[in-house]
């Protein structure tokens, strides 16, 4: 699961400049050790500070206020294709950010055959339900959306009771 | 074949699967295709996907992202959980509820009823 990460860190004061600008970036990464990394890696493109020379000076997890309200995030990526690099826009809708990032990566995977290590995340926000482009998203956002479940496999109630094979062919009906 | 249970909010469903198995909750808003965020009496709030629940064929009025204390009242003055127990599947989970909390004689009991129902009967 991705995790939201806020990560402060400098370059190390040196005689010529004693003190510095401080940089501060957020970053989604599995733990706070991916986190500092790829903070490390995106500094280094953007600033001329290297991991030798820089210095983290916090490292900030950032959780979710509403952890059960659906929302609907816009994300603006980049990534890297096999033939060039390409900007792009996504929504999806999630109660966290975190999720919808998961659901973005997974969909770059899928679609794009785009790795984590090849996105870049540019920003994020929480769109007003009356900002939502994609018509893949729109149609969610409905105070009487009504459609039914049509086709299924029922699963065990318990991981204990799966077996590889059954007697008896599935119902599939909801 | 028509359909007449549908993903919407208000709608009543089981959780089919996990520790919450077989409790009632209601659909309280619809965040994709395949996921839902549902709520019960026995149900904390989540979102779960929609393969996890069972739709009832129970709605009850309630408005999108209704709080707790809505939807719980709303449950509760539909009587939603009487009229669940008395479906075929409702009962089905009573008496499978209530086959769990047996004592030890309890089950005694039934095995030697079940024993004595099987006998072949003497002429």
């Amino acid at each position: 699961m991705v995790r939201q990460f806020e990560i402060t860190g400098r370059k190390l004061p040196t005689k010529d400049q004693p003190v510095g600008p401080i940089y501060r970036m957020n970053i989604f990464a599995p733990n706070s050790v991916v986190a500092k990394s790829r903070f490390n890696y995106f500094l280094s493109h953007l600033k001329k500070v290297k991991r030798s020379h820089c210095e983290i000076l916090e490292v900030k997890e950032y959780f979710e206020r509403k952890p059960t309200l659906v929302k609907n995030f816009g994300i603006n990526l980049r990534y890297d294709s096999r033939t060039g690099t390409h900007n792009m826009y996504k929504e999806y809708r999630d109660t966290s950010l975190c999720g919808a990032v998961e659901q973005m990566y997974c969909d770059m995977a899928a679609r794009h055959r785009a790795q984590r290590q090849s996105i870049q995340i540019l920003s994020t926000q929480v769109l007003k339900s009356s900002d939502v482009v994609r018509a893949s998203m729109k149609q969610f956002i409905d105070s009487k959306i009504k459609f039914p479940l049509i086709h299924r496999q029922i699963r065990c109630p318990t991981k204990q009771y799966r077996s590889p094979f059954k007697a008896n062919r599935p119902s599939t009906l909801f | 074949m028509p359909f007449n249970r549908f993903v919407e909010i208000g709608r009543v469903c089981t959780l089919n699967y996990g520790q919450e198995f077989g409790n009632l909750c209601t659909i309280v808003e619809v965040a994709d295709q395949n996921r839902v965020v549902v709520e019960g009496p026995k149900v904390p709030r989540q979102m779960i996907p929609v393969k996890r629940i069972n739709l009832t064929q129970f709605t009850v009025k309630i408005g999108r992202n209704a709080r707790a204390k809505f939807v719980l009242k709303a449950m509760q003055e539909a009587k939603v959980q009487e009229k669940f127990d008395a479906t075929v599947y409702g009962k089905s989970l009573v008496a499978r509820r209530a086959k769990l909390q047996e004592s030890d004689f309890e089950r005694f009991q039934r095995r030697m009823a079940a024993k004595k129902a099987h006998l072949p009967k003497k002429h």
